[in-house]
């Protein structure tokens, strides 16, 4: 219920409300997304075991796929601060890398379900991944929809 | 015969009068029209909307002018705007109306005069231009009964490359396939889907833009042109056709990062489609499209259930 209430206030906030408030909340939810997924590489994935500690483990060449979220995370964090930065002055290219690193955690989302199944929820690391994945989603919404605000 | 022509006229006029009064909102159509006719009403307007209230003292130095003039284009749009206690000043729901149609409009204008802008004077052929298949939407939008058969040619060949490669399709997903039939079952079932995909990303597009921008203009066109968002995804097939006839062992990791690319290149053909033909800025375009990006994971997660 209160998921539902927080994701109404949202979309509203997305709709009606300035843009200076959009591209602060922006932002601050690309920051909290960087962050997220950086994290998220280093908590519990499987039984006593980090994706990182995986990518370790198992034959590297064929597991690059779970330093997504790390390089996903590091790739968040330097748009969000450029975009901070920089502002409107080289802010496409930013946000193309932005849409490139959601499609790349998308597609390591899929592939981790398709790999390792239900057991995936009885540890940290998918919800971590899940909520860095909805910050940066609205995150970019609401820096997109505040750019094309009239200037 | 000018007593018929009364009796005639009458049911006209009742009908007008009817409408009149269903209009009775306070304001007329012209008295709306008047209140957004001067160019710092415009901008009381835009400061209040861009930032959901504001104060005398913004009004003031933004506006540079003086007290008893801007109190007078205040007064003159108080359908727009109320005060609460604190002296802020937010918009009525007639007021956010006002501004909706005041950024919409402000927007296509933009649009339709930098379109008309790089027709005039940018002709030089430039990189970007090339990504973003310039020269096929200018086709593409002059020339209808062609661009349907061009669309069938790459949804048609989009299927049989995938149906060759063994290899399932939605909308920008590929997926490889699981169950190991004749080459013919692929191709029957990738037709299938790629234009029921087609006509999933038309309807959701159209539902979106409605609701999201109050924009439902131009969806023959939209029909058209949309096919040019497919074109990475056939590339993208051709190379991975290629590159597995020549290189046996090639990492599946590498196709996958490929297709990746190729698909926010899809998505960035696809806002530009949207900014296109419904008149609003890329990023807005951009902005449908990874709605639409997000909604086709959801369902891939679906299909991929991870709970079975």
């Amino acid at each position: 219920m209160d998921i539902r209430v927080c994701g109404d206030t949202l979309f509203l906030i997305m709709i009606t409300d300035g843009k200076k408030k959009k591209q602060f909340l922006g932002l601050i939810f690309l920051h909290i997304s960087g962050i997220l997924c950086i994290i998220s590489e280093f908590v519990l994935w499987t039984n006593d075991f980090s994706i990182f500690q995986l990518f370790q483990l198992e034959e590297i060449i064929n597991h690059l796929i779970y330093l997504i979220p790390l390089v996903g995370g590091l790739g968040i964090l330097i748009s969000a601060l450029n975009i901070l930065i920089f502002n409107r002055k080289t802010y496409k290219f930013w946000y193309i890398l932005l849409i490139i690193i959601l499609n790349l955690l998308f597609y390591f989302l899929l592939e981790v379900f398709s790999n390792q199944g239900a057991y995936l929820w009885k540890y940290m690391g998918i919800y971590v991944i899940i909520s860095a994945l909805l910050f940066l989603l609205f995150g970019i919404l609401f820096q997109f929809s505040a750019s094309a605000e009239n200037s | 015969m000018e007593g018929k022509k009364n009796q005639k006229q009458k049911p006209n006029s009742s009908k007008y009068k009817k409408h009149a009064s269903e209009n009775s909102l306070g304001i007329t159509e012209d008295q709306f029209y008047i209140a957004l006719g001067h160019e710092i009403r415009r901008k009381i307007l835009k400061i209040i909307g861009d930032n959901g209230f504001s104060s005398f003292s913004v009004f003031k130095k933004q506006i540079q002018s003086s007290t008893g003039t801007i109190y007078h284009h205040l007064d003159v749009m108080k359908e727009f705007i109320i005060q609460d206690k604190k002296k802020k000043y937010y918009l009525t729901h007639l007021g956010e109306h006002a501004y909706q149609i005041l950024s919409n409009n402000i927007e296509s204008i933009e649009i339709v005069s930098k379109q008309d802008e790089k027709a005039e004077f940018n002709k030089e052929n430039r990189l970007v231009d090339y990504f973003l298949f310039k020269k096929l939407f200018d086709y593409f939008s002059s020339q209808t009964k062609k661009s349907i058969i061009i669309l069938f040619g790459i949804l048609l060949s989009i299927s049989i490359l995938s149906g060759i490669n063994n290899l399932q399709i939605f909308l920008f997903f590929i997926r490889e396939g699981s169950v190991e039939e004749q080459l013919f079952y692929y191709f029957i079932i990738d037709s299938i889907t790629i234009f029921i995909s087609y006509f999933i990303l038309i309807c959701t597009t159209e539902i979106l833009s409605y609701i999201i921008f109050n924009n439902h203009n131009n969806w023959e066109k939209f029909f058209n042109i949309l096919s040019i968002t497919y074109l990475p995804i056939l590339i993208y097939l051709g190379i991975y056709t290629i590159l597995n006839l020549v290189f046996s062992t090639i990492a599946p990791l590498f196709f996958d990062i490929l297709l990746l690319l190729f698909q926010v290149w899809s998505m960035i053909l696809l806002a530009k489609v949207i900014s296109m033909v419904k008149l609003v800025k890329f990023e807005r375009g951009l902005l449908l499209a990874i709605l639409i990006d997000y909604g086709t994971f959801m369902i891939m997660l679906i299909v991929n259930n991870p709970f079975r």
